[in-house]
């Protein structure tokens, strides 16, 4: 038999005034196992929490109920409260007799015998709670970073600058991601490389980070505290430790007409090339796609030239194994491919606007190549199909974004915000162009955003049509711009020279199996579930993956970093402790009765249940069943109610609890 | 409530933690009063609420239920509303055929933020229970009124060379080591033959009922080794579901496929498996019957009688039951090594045969089946009591399939039903 | 003897017996093909055209397979017990000799060592009037384990069926005698010979005689594979009498009760510490056989079997005690 103490609170009159107190501490006194029931004026209270802790002592109590308030508002007083007097804290439940009961009913009769019932219930409960504690699970203190971006490098930073180790994992050659091929910044127009290489080379050289450019993961186990990921280094054919980075062989490449990913084909390289001047590291790498020695045992004269001898032919992908207790992904974004073969049927495409057709309708991040300094021309606004300098440039917005037919239904954010900065970059270079906009609506929330895009209208004067463009064609050397201003309701045609496209962001490419990898959620559109949109951003629903940047919605610089910070400082108090403690309100399984149907493994949320094979000591396999992983389990329960066995059990809220909760109601 | 003349109706709400129970809060920080009549019982999510605690909650004598959660996309732990909102749909479809009252069976999402909602609910809940008057589901007079005949299908003629073939299959994977024991169909019922000189104890008759696919979860049969497993095209199922749940290891059977033509179950009226689609090697041929009924004009026929006639004929069908469990036992599907009617902390289900512990037995194993039951039938063959089973599963497997279109073990590739869940499901239901 | 009762007569002894509020089992139709013991709701729904074998048993009107022994209530520091069982008088009417013959051999079982009020309680309130058997199944076998389609055991009146449709009655008890004392009888002989039942089929003893030095046989195992664990065969039986108890209730009140239980079930021996004295099926299956032929005869001589072959006809994979004992017998 149990001894339970029960403890009405009278919360001055608000519970009070419409229940009988005296009443029902006399009829939960008659309840079997109760020792004592008394009560006080304020539970919560020092006066009502020394009661209660003496009544544990002097009556030997093992278990509580305090009938009182919410449990939302008072559970971890009282469990502190319990604990201080050497309760289980687990062992102390709550009668919400307030929210649930005197607040509700005027009728006094009526709210007593319901504050009665409720307390019985909570004093049924209370007979089944097991004594738990905390769960400890230990944590490898050290993070991985996943994408090189801005995002990435400020995260990684961040976490190593805070003193823990971090792997950062790129699948590019170099860090910088798309922040690295940017002209100016917006609202400040300040040079895009001159804030980031700094960063980039403080992450190249900062003792605490470990570098793998050109790499990718392949595989994660494990789960919070403990991953294993595998990363796959790709064959760089270039020693990068043995390499000075002189950049000779690049010069005696003789397959120099290569278009470069960094200028998103707006310029050349080599079969062996550094990315971009700036590149961390500085180390090239051979496209072995391309070089004649490898396709074809030829040429090999970048390894001839190499004094260093860093050149390898013979390189190989490899496969490194890291463990790590939390992963931060930052993989960023790519463009949507407005002319190409889209990967879904869902999204049709922008035949109509001839991109890929006409050479000089391009992209946003072409552009910013084009007008970057250290672009393929060197910041000289020159169109690609003759090197001439657009006269008249008509720029598109919402090229994919916001456009349900075309595909994708979501604003992305930023366009509206480059768009106004390439007509200012545009309009300072060539004064008398003429830079015309056509756009759905102009979205400048932000610090200085809409002041910023004011001032390319008012100032720079930039021309905003508000309506889409239907069509573009090729006439003359002139691409015919046909669309509408919806404001002055009129057709509007221009002739122009160049047409930029704001394309949409999509989360990078191989997002969705990087997430598989992860167990982490994806929206249709691809970009990462946080685990609460408000109060967890940068979470994920697998315990120890925290998200930020554009993988996980469309998002400006400033606020990628801010992200960025912000999963690092949930990776730092990931690792605040040797430990990891969680609450111990999680699911249990009996393994001897579960019959390894795995319904759990195929339901949890959050990936925690696992196979496991018990075996006895001679190595024999007894049988398979499924295991609770405690670091990962958030205690939902949707595993009890799909395990038809019943084998598996939530601690806090087990069968037994729960039935003798219902039955108590008999 | 003074205008009840007495009655006070019970009312049991099984809420989540994180939304309708703070709604409840928020009603009571609000002020907001309602019917003093509903008992609260919270847990961690909807996830955790499942078809074995509204049945309780009758059994305790609820006159309605509630079960409540938060709203789509807003579930603490993102998706366990919508794994109950999948399984709500199956379990009120059961509930429906057997005659409960669904006016009694409430849903709702009502958010942290709805503290007038729940009170409107509650309000409204109380008073329509009121009106509606106590509820005794276990009650009825049972209605010993057997249904029209289910349409039988005559025993088809089995190929006489199939005998033969089989035999000569069995004789040589037992021969050639590739199995241990062939698992078939012998003159009284199912044998196992270990010894390639038995294979002439092997039959194919029209009398070869029996789902040996059931064999492969007891241990006796698995202590002898490797198996070679006789099936037919609708026992096949079973296999899919087995290997998609992890009991079987499908390289290691080796699946000889008899074609059938119909063993005069009522399943075999409209059977579209007469062949098996994935056996190791297969004997004869068979086609579909030309003229095939619908598969569940049986659940047409229960769902034509008005609620409290399908509550007492189920009244009658339960009442009969022993327990002897051999509907549990003759399942393929049924390999738990404790079924939840044996686990007696807590009692879920009342291992008693009386009426609500049979009621109880029979909607949980129904809902272990949702998604899972192939239509072997084969508890309805085993039933000593003659209890109309198959209504049951029909009833679901209708259900998945019209909703989900799902049907257990037909195609291997499927995620199972339960488990899984689309934010399309339906959920007109849930207010 | 020399009473007879046509059967429309008999009918009608019948429905003035419901009519009194008495509560009469007899065989009625369930479904198509099935045919069980059940407390008639008329006259009319009574089987009593043709010979059918029900698919249950009569032992559930002295032995019912749920039954509550006593209720309680847990006070505050006291628990109150209450009486549960209400005794009533039961008219079983179209048994068969090997259903009636069960009541005797379960009165021993119920009074060897403890006398069960509650079942002697119903067992006085229980009169049995049978219907000798004018045919069999290929799973009957009573005249192997010393019964007759015509044998009197158990029961308290025997109706032979005559040609014409109705029925010789021989009353063999008070209780009978008083039921029938309304009846409207016609005097006249036993009009034909009774029909000799199937031929005997095995040999019961052997069975004990095998079993007492085969425990360890592999016989037993090969028997077994079929065997799915369910308990249709020993809840259909008429003398299978295992049962378990079982406390239902809320934590404050509930009843104590006894529910039949069966030894094919994986956890029929199961003991708290996890250890199984029968844990594989072969090991019930022959506990099966042992109980019926060796150890019940050791205790109460004779064997614990009537030959109605419900588990057989039950067994939803063919099993049953007859194919078994044949082949032990036969060597």
């Amino acid at each position: 038999m149990s001894r339970i103490g029960v403890f009405v609170c009278w919360c001055g009159e608000n519970i009070a005034r419409t229940v009988d107190i005296a009443k029902v501490v006399e009829s939960v006194a008659e309840i079997p196992g109760v020792r004592c029931a008394m009560n006080y004026k304020y539970m919560c209270a020092d006066p009502g929490q020394a009661m209660i802790r003496e009544k544990i002592a002097s009556e030997k109590l093992d278990g509580v109920v305090v009938a009182s308030c919410s449990p939302h508002m008072h559970m971890k007083t009282f469990r502190r409260a319990a604990a201080a007097a050497g309760l289980n804290p687990y062992r102390l439940e709550m009668a919400n007799i307030r929210e649930h009961c005197s607040w509700v009913h005027a009728d006094k009769e009526e709210a007593t015998r319901k504050a009665s019932d409720i307390i019985r219930l909570a004093v049924a409960k209370v007979g089944y709670d097991h004594a738990l504690n905390p769960i400890k699970v230990p944590v490898t203190r050290r993070a991985m970073v996943i994408g090189g971006g801005v995002a990435g490098i400020q995260a990684a930073l961040d976490v190593a600058e805070a003193g823990y180790e971090v792997v950062l994992v790129e699948r590019e050659p170099s860090i910088g991601g798309k922040m690295a091929g940017l002209s100016e910044t917006f609202p400040t127009l300040d040079c895009s490389q001159c804030i980031l290489t700094p960063r980039m080379v403080e992450a190249g050289q900062h003792p605490r980070i470990k570098l793998y450019t050109y790499s990718e993961v392949e595989s994660v186990e494990g789960f919070i505290g403990n991953f294993e990921v595998t990363v796959r280094k790709k064959a760089r054919y270039v020693d990068i430790d043995k390499c000075t980075g002189c950049g000779e062989c690049s010069k005696v490449c003789p397959l120099k007409k290569n278009l470069s990913e960094f200028d998103y084909g707006m310029g050349m390289r080599p079969a062996i090339y550094m990315p971009f001047p700036q590149a961390v590291p500085a180390r090239p790498v051979i496209d072995k796609t391309q070089c004649a020695k490898i396709i074809r045992n030829g040429c090999g004269l970048c390894e001839k030239k190499c004094a260093p001898g860093a050149i390898n032919f013979k390189d190989e992908d490899q496969l490194v194994k890291e463990k790590v207790g939390a992963i931060v992904v930052a993989t960023g974004y790519k463009l949507y491919s407005i002319g190409k073969k889209q990967e879904s049927e869902k999204i049709t495409g922008y035949g109509e606007y001839g991109y890929g057709k006409y050479k000089d309708v391009i992209d946003s991040l072409q552009f910013e190549r084009i007008v970057s300094a250290s672009g393929p021309t060197n910041g000289e606004i020159k169109r690609p199909s003759d090197g001439k300098t657009p006269e008249k440039v008509v720029f598109i917005a919402c090229v994919g974004s916001r456009d349900n037919a075309k595909g994708l239904n979501y604003c992305s954010k930023i366009c509206c915000m480059y768009t106004a900065k390439h007509t200012m970059l545009y309009k300072h270079k060539v004064h008398h162009g003429e830079a015309s906009v056509f756009y759905m609506d102009i979205r400048s929330g932000g610090k200085n955003y809409d002041e910023f895009v004011r001032r390319a209208i008012e100032k720079d004067g930039a021309k905003y049509y508000r309506g889409r463009v239907s069509k573009i064609t090729e006439e003359n050397g002139k691409l015919i711009v046909r669309g509408a201003d919806t404001l002055a309701g009129v057709p509007v045609t221009i002739e122009a020279d160049m047409v930029v496209l704001a394309a949409a962001m999509r989360p990078a490419d191989g997002i969705e199996e990087l997430a598989q990898k992860l167990n982490v959620g994806y929206d249709e559109n691809g970009f990462l579930m946080e685990s609460h949109p408000k109060l967890r951003p940068v979470e994920t629903n697998t315990a120890g993956v925290f998200v930020c940047g554009a993988c996980q919605a469309p998002k400006d610089i400033p606020e990628a970093v801010a992200q960025a910070s912000a999963a690092a400082s949930k990776v730092m108090v990931t690792f605040a402790a040797n430990e990891l403690t969680r609450e111990p309100e999680i699911a249990v399984i009996n393994e001897q009765t579960c019959a390894a149907c795995y319904a759990c493994v195929r339901t949890c949320p959050y990936h925690a249940i696992e196979k496991v094979e018990l075996r006895a000591r001679n190595g024999t396999l007894i049988k398979y069943a499924a295991r609770v992983n405690q670091g990962l389990c958030m205690g939902c329960g949707t595993c009890v109610s799909v395990c038809p066995s019943k084998s598996a059990d939530i601690e806090g809220f087990t069968e037994e609890e729960i039935y003798s909760m219902v039955e108590a109601l008999a | 409530m003074s205008e009840t003349n007495g009655f006070e109706p019970k009312i049991v709400a099984y809420v989540c933690n994180w939304c309708t129970y703070l709604g409840a809060d928020l009603a009571g920080t609000s002020r907001l009063e309602y019917p003093s009549n509903v008992r609260i019982i919270r847990l961690p999510c909807t996830g955790r609420i499942d078809a074995n605690l509204v049945v309780k909650a009758f059994e305790i004598g609820a006159d309605a239920v509630l079960v409540s959660g938060c709203h789509p996309g807003d579930c603490h732990y993102n998706a366990g509303n919508y794994h109950a909102r999948r399984r709500w749909i199956l379990f009120r479809e059961l509930m429906e055929t057997i005659g409960f009252d669904m006016r009694r069976l409430h849903f709702s999402w009502i958010s942290a933020a709805e503290g007038k909602k729940f009170q409107q609910v509650i309000t409204e809940i109380t008073e329509k229970t009121i009106a509606l008057g106590p509820y005794n589901p276990y009650g009825a007079e049972p209605r010993v009124e057997p249904l029209s005949p289910m349409p039988q299908a005559a025993a088809g003629a089995c190929d006489p060379a199939a005998e033969l073939e089989l035999r000569t299959a069995a004789k040589r994977v037992l021969e050639s080591g590739q199995a241990n024991v062939v698992i078939g169909y012998g003159a009284r019922g199912p044998v196992f033959i270990t010894r390639p000189d038995d294979v002439d104890r092997l039959v194919w008759n029209a009398n070869c009922h029996q789902n040996l696919a059931t064999y492969l979860k007891r241990k006796e049969i698995r202590a002898l080794g490797k198996a070679a497993i006789v099936m037919k095209g609708c026992d096949e199922r079973a296999l899919i579901i087995l290997e998609r749940e992890s009991q079987i290891a499908r390289p290691d059977l080796h699946v000889i496929g008899m074609a059938c033509n119909g063993m005069g179950q009522p399943k075999c009226a409209a059977c579209d498996t007469r062949e098996t689609r994935f056996a190791d090697e297969k004997i004869s041929s068979a086609q579909p019957p030309a003229d095939m009924p619908d598969r569940y004009v049986a659940v047409d026929q229960i769902l034509a009688m008005e609620p409290a006639d399908r509550m007492a004929f189920f009244t009658a069908e339960f009442d009969r039951c022993l327990k002897c469990y051999a509907c549990r036992q003759v399942c393929p599907m049924c390999y738990c090594e404790r079924c939840i009617a044996d686990k007696n902390r807590p009692q879920a289900i009342d291992t008693s045969p009386h009426r609500q512990g049979n009621f109880a037995w029979h909607i949980a194993r129904a809902m272990h089946l949702a998604g899972r039951c192939v239509g072997c039938d084969e508890c309805t063959r085993a039933c000593p009591a003659g209890i109309d089973l198959r209504l049951l599963n029909l009833t679901l497997a209708r259900t998945a399939e019209q909703q989900f279109a799902y049907r257990a073990g037909m195609d291997p590739a499927l995620d199972p039903l339960i488990g899984t869940f689309s934010l399309q499901d339906k959920e007109e239901f849930i207010r | 003897m020399s009473e007879q009762i046509s059967r429309d007569n008999l009918r009608t002894l019948v429905a003035g017996w419901l009519a009194a509020g008495k509560k009469v089992v007899g065989p009625v139709q369930v479904k198509p093909g099935m045919a069980l013991f059940a407390p008639l709701r008329s006259a009319d729904a009574l089987l009593l055209d043709r010979w059918v074998r029900p698919s249950n048993s009569i032992k559930e009107v002295v032995f019912p397979r749920h039954e509550a022994l006593y209720g309680y209530r847990i006070g505050k520091n006291s628990v109150e017990l209450f009486d549960a069982a209400v005794f009533e008088e039961q008219i079983v009417i179209g048994a068969h000799p090997c259903d009636a013959a069960s009541l005797p051999i379960l009165d021993k079982l119920f009074n060897w060592d403890f006398q069960d009020e509650i079942y002697n309680q119903r067992r006085a309130g229980v009169t049995v009037i049978s219907v000798a058997c004018t045919e069999s199944d290929d799973e009957c076998f009573c005249t192997s384990v010393g019964l007759s389609p015509s044998a009197e055991r158990g029961s308290d009146a025997m109706l032979l069926p005559r040609a014409d449709g109705g029925f010789d009655v021989r009353l063999l008890s008070d209780k009978a005698r008083g039921l029938f004392a309304e009846a409207k009888l016609a005097a006249g002989s036993d009009g034909q010979a009774a029909y000799a039942g199937p031929a005997s089929k095995f040999d019961p003893a052997q069975v004990g005689a095998f079993a007492k030095d085969h425990f360890e046989d592999p016989f037993w195992a090969e028997h077994a594979l079929a065997c799915v664990g369910c308990g249709a065969c020993a809840y259909t039986c008429p003398v299978c009498h295992c049962f378990d108890i079982v406390d239902e209730g809320n934590g404050r009140e509930g009843v104590r009760a006894r529910n039949w239980d069966a030894c094919q079930y994986g956890m029929f021996t199961l003991h708290a510490s996890g250890h199984n004295p029968r844990n594989n099926q072969a090991a019930r299956q022959r506990q099966r056989i042992y109980h019926k032929f060796y150890m019940y005869p050791e205790k109460f001589g004779e064997i614990l079997c009537t030959g109605c072959g419900n588990c057989a006809r039950n067994c939803p994979e063919g099993l049953g005690v007859l194919p078994v004992v044949t082949e032990v017998s036969h060597g």
